[in-house]
């Protein structure tokens, strides 16, 4: 409750920072007038006692912003009024704005880019039930996901691990539902894809493994959601129509689930038909058996593995085998995920190298405007933050105040008026970055120090 | 006046909350008040009195009316809450403890230390 209670207070205080501020000049004026009351009692003019009732009251606007500190409501606006600075700033030179905002954007877009793929590739799986025990097949030190068939049947019909191991192809026909003849993308798939997966049709039937006769034997096709809404409009009656792939007849059997769009990751196809072609490479995968864990399932799979390399010494050489990502179509083999992870790593580091450099440039451009600020008197804190809001890596740098702790860094600030190459500032992250801060503000600092010659370092 | 002492930190809240005990004070009339009940003893700068304030009210330690003074001008005025008043009585407690202990620590002769 206390937090919530401060945090009302806090964001209350923002809001009425007016109010609060009027409440705050009324009260210290009231005392500043009540004082100059008593002082005239004593003899003095009016004019004499409010100054000396000002001058006993001491710095007016230190006190007020101490009140604001301890009303709750400092860092917020104080936060507030930093980037509110920092977008006049911005505005003042569109130029540098554009190129640090395009910069920007397109590492943020790189990043995005390479977030897309790999949530595709590692993040969601098939959407299958059970998609945890689905297992897709891997050969050689490649990783190629590609079965010869006869492969396929040996693996199939011989491990122990699998509930059952279906294979598919993709590739593209002329698929004529009328008049207009149109490419789709198939899957070519064993008649025991659907029942391997376990789903279940949305409309009519599936194909089962029964249905299996040999080459041509089952002229039938299974359509996806996505086509039958957008071909045959919802059309609850198209089950056992007749359409013509690549000039044969087939009959659709039913419509599969919305949710279901193939076992592909990056392709969804547009119907399945039964494998005719048995001269293909297949891609194969299957739901483990309960109870089996991937690396059983891997050493069944290359004890047959091993046994095949020995009957067909010449076809089926290094013929080790593992589990993979399923519908990958060899796409999240390790490599290529690692390349654009780091291509994107590299564009990000470039963007951040260019905006700091950009930024220390700007940094330098700002000694005249900083040293005035330092000598009307600008806090070191809002000056340090002021520096730090706008730098590329402000992050590193709160992160870093906040591990040295405030004082720390002020403290820190107080050497460099004196012996510019003094103290190291800390060992982060934005280790050059603050060591730029440290510097500049050495030279502002000693700006500052011509002008009030009174007053040594950075006193808080 | 040359014999003032520094406040202490931490201090000045606790005089602040003794000093509005009496009753309802606006922020010039506690220091007045504590003054006047420490015999002018002590040297606060005058602004620095807002701060503490505006940190009891925070703590919901005092709570503040608008009123008029008695020569006719607007003020804040000040008085202690419920939690003010079980503050003011565990830090007082606190503090003559302490006050006590280095008071002796300070007195020992040393043949009986």
């Amino acid at each position: 409750m206390k937090l919530i209670d401060s945090l009302r207070f806090r964001i209350a205080g923002l809001f009425h920072r007016s109010g609060l501020n009027k409440d705050m000049d009324d009260e210290l004026r009231a005392h500043i007038e009540l004082r100059a009351d008593d002082l005239e009692r004593t003899g003095l003019t009016r004019t004499e006692a409010e100054r000396r009732a000002r001058i006993e009251f001491g710095g007016y606007q230190r006190f007020k912003e101490e009140c604001h500190e301890a009303a709750g409501g400092t860092l917020l606006e104080s936060v507030r009024q930093d980037l509110r600075l920092a977008f006049r700033i911005l505005r003042k030179s569109p130029g540098f704005t554009t190129v640090a905002v395009t910069t920007l954007a397109l590492a943020i877009g790189a990043n995005a880019v390479v977030f897309g793929i790999s949530n595709a590739l590692l993040i969601r799986p098939l959407n299958v039930p059970d998609a945890q025990s689905l297992w897709g097949l891997e050969r050689g030190p490649e990783k190629a996901v590609n079965q010869s068939y006869p492969d396929y049947l040996d693996l199939r019909d011989r491990n122990r691990s699998f509930e059952d191991l279906a294979a598919y192809n993709v590739t593209s026909v002329g698929l004529n539902t009328g008049n207009n003849p149109t490419a789709a993308w198939i899957l070519e798939t064993t008649g025991n894809y659907f029942d391997a997966l376990g789903v279940q049709p949305y409309l009519g039937r599936f194909y089962h493994a029964s249905d299996e006769h040999g080459p041509n034997s089952s002229p039938y096709i299974v359509l996806t959601y996505a086509y039958w809404h957008a071909h045959f409009q919802d059309d609850p009656g198209v089950v056992g129509r007749s359409v013509q792939l690549n000039k044969h007849p087939f009959t659709i059997l039913g419509v599969a689930p919305r949710d279901f769009r193939g076992t592909l990751i990056f392709l969804y196809p547009d119907i399945w038909v039964p494998l005719v072609n048995q001269e293909r490479l297949l891609m194969t995968l299957g739901h483990l058996k309960p109870g089996v864990t991937p690396a059983q399932a891997v050493a069944d799979l290359n004890s047959i593995g091993a046994d095949l390399e020995k009957t067909y010494p010449k076809d089926d050489s290094k013929n080790d085998l593992c589990a993979g990502s399923p519908g990958s179509g060899g796409w999240v083999a390790g490599p290529s995920s690692t390349r654009i992870s780091s291509l994107a790593g590299l564009i990000l580091l470039a963007a951040c190298a260019n905006l700091g450099s950009l930024f220390a440039a700007r940094a330098a451009d700002r000694s005249r405007e900083v040293a005035l600020r330092l000598v009307i008197g600008i806090e070191t804190n809002a000056h340090f933050a002021n520096v730090a809001y706008r730098s590329p890596s402000d992050f590193t740098d709160r992160w870093c105040r906040r591990t040295h702790g405030q004082r720390d860094v002020v403290a820190r600030f107080e050497p460099v008026a004196s012996s510019p190459r003094g103290s190291t500032y800390c060992a982060c992250e934005s280790r050059c970055q603050c060591l730029l801060v440290r510097t500049v503000a050495g030279r502002f600092e000693r700006t500052a120090l011509r002008h009030r010659p009174g007053k040594a370092g950075i006193t808080r | 006046m040359p014999d003032q002492a520094q406040l202490l930190p931490g201090t000045l809240d606790l005089l602040i909350l003794r000093a509005v005990s009496l009753g309802p004070l606006h922020g010039y009339g506690i220091l007045l008040r504590i003054g006047q009940i420490s015999g002018n003893a002590l040297l606060i700068e005058q602004g620095a009195l807002y701060p503490g304030l505006f940190r009891l009210v925070r703590q919901d330690l005092l709570k503040t009316t608008w009123g008029t003074s008695e020569n006719n001008r607007r003020a804040k005025y000040y008085e202690l809450t419920a939690a003010g008043r079980k503050r003011l009585r565990e830090e007082t407690e606190s503090w003559n403890r302490l006050a006590s202990a280095i008071g002796a620590a300070l007195s020992a002769q040393p043949e009986e230390a």
